[in-house]
């Protein structure tokens, strides 16, 4: 972690990072951050243990002495969990005698900027955060600054497309890939472009055979059940993963004009549950994607108690179904931490559907030939 | 109160009210989509006073449905249903409920299912899980789904946030012009608004009945006598309910007639109602001497952000009324706008403790429950407990547990009193 930037938490998945990024903050996403919470958690004092892990962990993290520090936090709507997170955080750190930090906030319409009072609003908002940045930074904004950041944000997401390019046609693998990105949501954007850069250096061929498959779900699965996945020679060729894939799959045309740039960059975001209240859009993207890479298989990685992931899910597995795409279920507690050898089983099985599946289909277009 | 008090035990006839009122709200329902009128599914806290306004337009409630159907005993085999067909035990059990009886053709419901929908209108400030519920029902059914998107209110809402929710009501009304070709008229909102708000008048009357001792009612009666409320806003008859079960409830007060007579512990509840154990959880706390006299539920009606008076603002313009209504319900708030209502409620009706139902099914209403509960006992110093209740499937609840952390609860309760007193 940089100290020497002023750093600012945010969460959910998708912030306005270039904004924060032009007022000299080190904007970091919040998110899949198990490995800085502290113990014992602080969490469990102020939520109940029905809630998703997701926030626990996040919680956990900043009340890490490593986070007290921070003066402020930003977080825009989403779940019921989450919009109730805000002031969960700032009672956790007055009841650890810190001084609670400012909430800066955004509403993101929920159902689109199609309107003109969709946009309307929007705008409003957008100037009274920045306005709140002003004040909080001593600084005015400046449209080259954020220019100049917008266009670092581009790098960053260049960079991950093309490590994730990689990870589908098997020059690397999903485990080394996955760790990076994680490590990268809590470094300054320059940093994230030579971690992807370091990276893509040491593409070799790994799995190029392996079954392509669609990953899908609001956090990466532990590492563990990555090794089972590629172990069964399971190739992840479509990512739909929150704090991966959908994080990054967004390019947003570059614009000095911050309204302009986030009405453009949350309406046309890549799907996902916890963005966009209809899952219309979600399936025919992944569909169209699945295709591309010829995949047969999608495993959910289920955040336990995630409403907005929960939901949904119905839906696309009637849908993958009707395409032929068999789907695994995973579900993964908060506290089942290192209990998924039994995972294995079910994984090796899947793979074993998949590959009948593959060499029949093999066997009935070589026989259609003949 | 000089009579000598007596256990209210019989049926009342405000009771018996409710169930024709309740029966006739929903025949009305059915008889008017039967006839060809466009039908609206709403999520709770849209504004159905809108509604009025179109001739030939009704609403149906789902969540209203859900819980009856809970009420009704039918909550875990329709929740059993949806789980059948994929959807999580996790989920919300209204949602189950819900999703559970329209995808098994109505069946087992208590008010013979609700008719299918024209257009769904759901929201995202009661929960944005009801987003993704009616989203199930967009898909299956080919229905628009519009969602009335009303910021969360960490402070009192803002001019800007009431002008961007009159101009969603705007959309609304335009589209069902558009779907029905019908004329909309604005002095019928108008009117629907005065019968509701005179419908809040009475409601709030009738729970001040709580700030007797003893009090003149428990929290499960004004669970039960929310219904009309959510399926009946802006409706005539809603004003005459109320009126009917204020004067009854008082008369009976005068009678000496109490819910619980020997009261010692007068108990505020937080969350959704237990409604698979009205009877239950009420019988049992009387005879501990324990009364739950007030709930946030319920208090929370026809008020907005941390109040618990009346809202009067607004008289001129109903959509800004309505826009402003929209923060009635408790979960639209954040964690300090509920506890400055609480606070006011434990003042208001003389609360010796506070029970926090914690539910899994309802993370909107439950996550924050855990400071919410240590500020407000620091604050009073009253005792408060949390036990885990499913407001609607019952497989999630266990009554020896729940009790027995009421029952510790009511020790505390005791042990405080002492210390007063001596
Ligand atoms: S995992 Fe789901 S429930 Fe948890 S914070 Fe994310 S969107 Fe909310
Ligand atoms: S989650 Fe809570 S607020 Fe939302 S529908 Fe269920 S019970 Fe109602």
């Amino acid at each position: 972690m940089h100290s020497q930037y002023d750093i600012l938490p945010c969460f959910p998945l998708y912030p306005p990072l270039e904004i924060f990024y032009a007022f000299g903050y080190c904007p970091i996403v919040v998110w899949n951050v198990r490995e800085y919470s502290n113990s014992p958690h602080a969490s469990a004092t102020h939520l109940q243990n029905f809630v998703c892990s997701v926030a626990r962990d996040l919680l956990d993290m900043l009340c890490n002495p490593q986070f007290t520090t921070c003066t402020a936090f930003f977080a825009y709507n989403a779940c019921d969990t989450l919009r109730n997170l805000p002031e969960i955080v700032q009672s956790a750190f007055e009841k650890r005698a810190k001084p609670a930090p400012r909430f800066l906030h955004l509403h993101i319409p929920a159902s689109g900027f199609r309107f003109e009072h969709q946009r309307e609003y929007f705008a409003l908002q957008m100037q009274a955060l920045i306005k709140n940045l002003e004040s909080l930074k001593e600084m005015q904004f400046s449209r080259e600054e954020f220019s100049k950041s917008v266009r670092i944000y581009q790098k960053v997401r260049e960079s991950y497309q093309k490590a994730q390019a990689a990870v589908a046609d098997g020059l690397l693998s999903y485990r080394e890939f996955s760790e990076t990105v994680a490590r990268c949501s809590l470094v300054s954007p320059n940093k994230q472009c030579e971690i992807f850069e370091t990276l893509l250096q040491r593409r070799n061929i790994t799995q190029k055979d392996g079954i392509p498959i669609v990953i899908s779900g609001i956090l990466p699965p532990p590492r563990e059940v990555i090794e089972y996945i590629e172990d069964a020679g399971l190739r992840i060729c479509v990512n739909d993963i929150a704090s991966e894939g959908r994080s990054f799959d967004t390019f947003t045309p570059l614009s000095d004009d911050p309204i302009e740039y986030y009405m453009k960059f949350y309406e046309n975001h890549h799907p996902c549950s916890t963005l966009h209240y209809t899952a219309d859009r979600r399936i025919d993207e992944l569909l169209k994607k699945a295709q591309y890479f010829n995949a047969h298989g999608f495993i959910f990685i289920g955040t336990k108690f995630c409403e907005y992931e929960y939901f949904e899910i119905v839906y696309m597995e009637e849908q993958l179904a009707r395409h032929g795409i068999h789907m695994l279920k995973l579900e993964f507690s908060p506290d089942d931490a290192g209990n998924y050898a039994q995972l294995k089983t079910r994984i090796d099985a899947f793979a074993e559907l998949l590959k009948e599946q593959r060499f029949g289909n093999e066997r009935k277009s070589s026989s259609q030939k003949n | 109160m000089e009579t000598k008090e007596k256990v209210r035990h019989r049926k009342t006839e405000s009771g018996r009210r409710l169930t024709e009122f309740m029966a006739q709200s929903y025949l009305r329902l059915h008889e008017r989509a039967a006839a060809g009128d466009f039908v609206v599914w709403i999520a709770i806290i849209v504004p159905a006073e809108i509604f009025a306004g179109f001739d030939g337009v009704v609403f149906a409630v789902p969540e209203s449905h859900a819980a009856m159907s809970a009420a009704k005993g039918v909550g875990p085999l329709q929740c059993e249903k949806a789980e059948k067909l994929g959807y999580s035990m996790d989920l919300c059990s209204y949602a189950r409920i819900d999703i559970g009886t329209h995808f098994d053709g109505e069946k087992d419901s208590p008010t013979f299912g609700l008719p299918k929908p024209h257009l769904l209108i759901s929201n995202n400030n009661n929960c944005s899980l009801l987003v993704k519920w009616f989203d199930v029902f967009h898909r299956a059914w080919n229905v628009p789904h519009l969602v009335l998107d009303v910021p969360f209110a960490y402070h009192p809402q803002t001019e800007n946030e009431v002008g961007y929710i009159v101009a969603q009501f705007q959309k609304i009304i335009s589209t069902i012009k558009e779907m029905t070709g019908k004329r909309f008229d604005i002095e019928k909102v108008r009117e629907a608004i005065s019968y509701s708000r005179e419908a809040y008048r009475w409601w709030k009357d009738f729970l001040l009945c709580a700030t007797n001792r003893p009090s003149g009612i428990t929290a499960f009666d004004s669970f039960v006598q929310m219904a009309p409320i959510l399926t009946d806003r802006g409706r005539k008859q809603l004003v005459e309910h109320y009126r009917l079960l204020v004067e009854e409830t008082k008369a009976m007060m005068q009678r000496g007639e109490f819910p619980v007579p020997s009261e010692r512990y007068r108990l505020l509840w937080d969350n959704i109602a237990p409604w698979h154990q009205l009877k239950n959880m009420s019988a049992r706390l009387a005879a501990l001497h324990a009364n739950i006299i007030a709930a946030s539920y319920t208090y929370c009606i026809g008020t907005v952000e941390g109040e618990i008076d009346l809202f009067d603002g607004e008289t001129e313009d109903p959509l800004r009324y309505l826009a402003r209504m929209q923060n009635f319900s408790v979960c639209p708030m954040g964690k300090e706008l509920r506890k400055r209502a609480m606070s006011k409620a434990v003042e208001t009706f003389g609360i010796d403790g506070v029970i926090f139902a914690s539910n899994r099914s309802c993370k909107v209403y439950s996550v924050m429950q855990m400071d919410l509960m240590s500020e407000i006992s620091a604050m009073h110093g009253i005792p408060c407990t949390m036990i885990d209740v499913d407001h609607a499937d019952i497989r999630k609840y266990s009554e020896e547990h729940a009790f027995l952390r009421i029952e510790a609860l009511l020790e505390q309760i005791e042990r405080v009193k002492r210390g007063k007193s001596a």
